[in-house]
């Protein structure tokens, strides 16, 4: 339910963009819904990068213990 | 009083609070922030001299509109966490943390370079007792790594500011780069000055005493840190360094490297200290474009950064207090338990991620816009990546693990009252500067014409951003591809002298030992052969200590005479 609600009102924000001025000053900054999917991919892209370095970096909690 | 230089009433005060009962002790730390605060805004701009003394004059005072909004925000923060240090009983950590707010609030006003030395090393000095306060054998270690980084930034410091002076003959705390803000072009005792600024603003590499030395302090120790060490450097950075180029690049590399470390990070306040190395990016970079508009965006979002990331520790501090934990791995679903402080928590991730109507989105805009209008393209995308990344790990990991997601079954109180009330008072300061944004325009160092809600479009661009990076959250999470809290420690560069520089000195200090014992071996060899040779000639059985008998003498001495007897004859 409160997904649903969720996805609404992003939804909502990408119609509102439509209406409403944008003050733009690099191009690609006013194709529709760029800074939607921005937001979506660097957040995707951060996590599963994340999950990759913590493959690398990641020890055991006492590792600096001994 | 007013002549005063700032700081002072509350350096002088820490030293008098243990004459005060141990419970007064926690009100009169709350009082001197007060107090100097009444008195500093009785100041009036300019320069003042100090003392002389051979021919320099030193403890110079400058209070300009720059000097100005760092000591606003220094006061509120301190008088803040004073407040939600009221609980502690602790004189120590009573007198070191305001001796650490007097000293930061010093060094922000200091005229003169040795001014600011003096202040950058009490600030040190001060500050690692609120590490060593929680009295933890990890906690001392990591106090005393601190230590030695931040002294290490003192002396660069101090060298920086000695060669600096033997070459341009001048003391004083002003623009220290050249117009053209190219550092290569600086002097030595300038490279010098920078990188001790570096060191204490966490610059990529320089980053990880932050990270390290920060979740060990105490509950209430963490909140003094968050706000002090690092804005002092940001602020040294703008009085000595603006518009410096190379910091763009460090600025941009610096909000984006902590953000995936604050991904895996379990310990909760760590992520909040990736998080404080991520916004201080942001402000490095203002500082490098060094326009009005960008040392505006950079100023504003100290300023308002200490407030929300203040409002971050002090709820992640009451979640350890109460829970005793702060593991991610270990919490959840403790908004049942401490509906205010999540309430407070949720309003600093909402600042913190600048969503409009909170306080970071009317800072973080000055510097957007002021990044955009010089055309730094590749800057602009960097931190707009950052800014979902903010959303990350401040936004949505802080609260969502703490209060939200997997229900751990603990319940406790809420927090205490003078903690939620302190809450209340920057969670109040978060909203209030994002409806109402003039007033800290208004002490800005240059006058601002921007208007954050003009541009309606921007606003939504601006939730558009915040809330696809949510929702890919929430996709991450529904189909399990978000990484699982685990308990674990991260390595970063820590590692470095951690573990791998220790490793490379045992092994040579092994190596040395081998090659000394070798020494020592063949020495001993040596004399051994020696003084058998020496013993075989003139030892008790040796050739020339054999005792003779008469007659073979006798004999020697005939061969002899007989020889000499034939020679004479020839």
């Amino acid at each position: 339910m409160i997904f649903r609600i969720f996805l609404c009102l992003c939804a909502a924000l990408v119609i509102t963009e439509i209406a409403v001025h944008r003050h733009v000053i690099f191009s690609w900054e006013g194709w529709p819904g760029f800074y939607a999917l921005w937001g979506f991919v660097s957040l995707f892209a951060i996590v599963i990068l994340g999950k990759y370095l913590g493959r690398l970096i990641r020890r055991d909690e006492d590792y600096y213990d001994d | 009083m007013i002549s005063l230089p700032p700081g002072i009433i509350i350096l002088v005060g820490a030293l008098a609070l243990p004459l005060l009962p141990r419970s007064a002790q926690a009100i009169g730390a709350l009082a001197l922030p007060a107090i100097s605060l009444a008195q500093l805004l009785f100041l009036s701009e300019g320069v003042f001299p100090g003392i002389e003394l051979a021919g320099l004059s030193l403890l110079q005072v400058r209070v300009d509109p720059l000097s100005l909004a760092f000591g606003y925000i220094f006061h509120i923060a301190a008088f803040i966490a004073a407040l939600y240090a009221l609980h502690v009983r602790d004189t120590v950590q009573h007198v070191t943390a305001m001796l650490y707010v007097g000293s930061a609030i010093g060094a922000v006003f200091a005229g003169d370079l040795i001014t600011l030395f003096i202040y950058w090393e009490i600030t040190a000095l001060a500050s690692v007792f609120l590490i060593f306060a929680s009295r933890t054998q990890r906690a001392y270690q990591a106090g005393i790594r601190y230590l030695i980084v931040q002294i290490g930034s003192g002396v660069l410091l101090l060298a920086g500011i000695l060669l600096h002076y033997h070459d341009s003959g001048s003391l004083s705390f002003d623009q220290l780069i050249g117009p053209d803000g190219n550092l290569s072009d600086a002097s030595a005792g300038v490279w010098l000055i920078f990188a001790a600024f570096g060191i204490k603003c966490a610059f990529p590499l320089l980053h990880n005493w932050l990270q390290d030395a920060y979740p060990q302090a105490t509950v209430t120790g963490a909140v003094f840190l968050s706000a002090f060490t690092t804005k002092l450097a940001v602020y040294a950075l703008a009085r000595g360094f603006p518009g410096t180029e190379v910091l763009i690049g460090i600025g941009v590399v610096m909000t984006l490297f902590p953000i995936f470390f604050a991904v895996i990070e379990n310990d909760l306040r760590k992520v909040l200290c990736y998080s404080l190395n991520n916004q201080l990016g942001f402000m490095v970079v203002g500082v490098g474009i060094g326009t009005e508009l960008a040392l505006n965006g950079a100023v504003a979002h100290a300023f308002v950064h200490i407030l929300y990331k203040a409002l971050l520790f002090m709820s992640m501090g009451a979640v350890l207090y109460r829970t005793g934990t702060i593991r991610a791995s270990d919490l959840g679903g403790l908004y049942r338990s401490m509906p205010w402080t999540a309430a407070f928590c949720i309003v600093g991730a909402m600042s913190i991620s600048a969503f409009p109507l909170f306080s970071g989105f009317v800072a973080k805009s000055l510097t957007m816009s002021a990044v955009a209008e010089g055309y730094y393209m590749l800057t602009f995308i960097g931190l707009l990546i950052a800014s979902a990344g903010v959303m990350e790990h401040s936004g949505i990991k802080i609260p969502y693990f703490a209060f939200f997601g997997h229900d751990s079954g603990i319940r406790c109180k809420e927090a205490p009252w003078h903690m939620c009330l302190a809450m209340g008072a920057a969670a109040v300061l978060c909203i209030a500067i994002g409806w109402f944004p003039q007033p800290l325009y208004a002490l800005l160092p240059y006058p601002v014409v921007y208007q954050p809600y003009a541009d309606f479009g921007h606003s939504v661009t601006q939730l558009q951003l915040l809330l696809f990076a949510a929702l890919a959250f929430v996709v991450l999470k529904r189909t399990g591809m978000y990484p699982a809290e685990q308990a674990s420690v991260n390595l970063d560069t820590d590692w470095l002298y951690r573990r791998a520089a220790p490793r490379v000195i045992r092994r040579i200090v092994a190596a040395s030992r081998q090659v000394w014992q070798a020494f020592l071996w063949t020495g001993s060899e040596l004399g051994r052969t020696l003084m058998r040779l020496v013993l075989n000639h003139y030892g008790p059985e040796g050739t020339l200590a054999r005792a003779w008998p008469t007659g073979s003498m006798v004999l020697w001495v005939a061969v002899l005479l007989g020889a000499s007897l034939i020679l004479f004859y020839l």
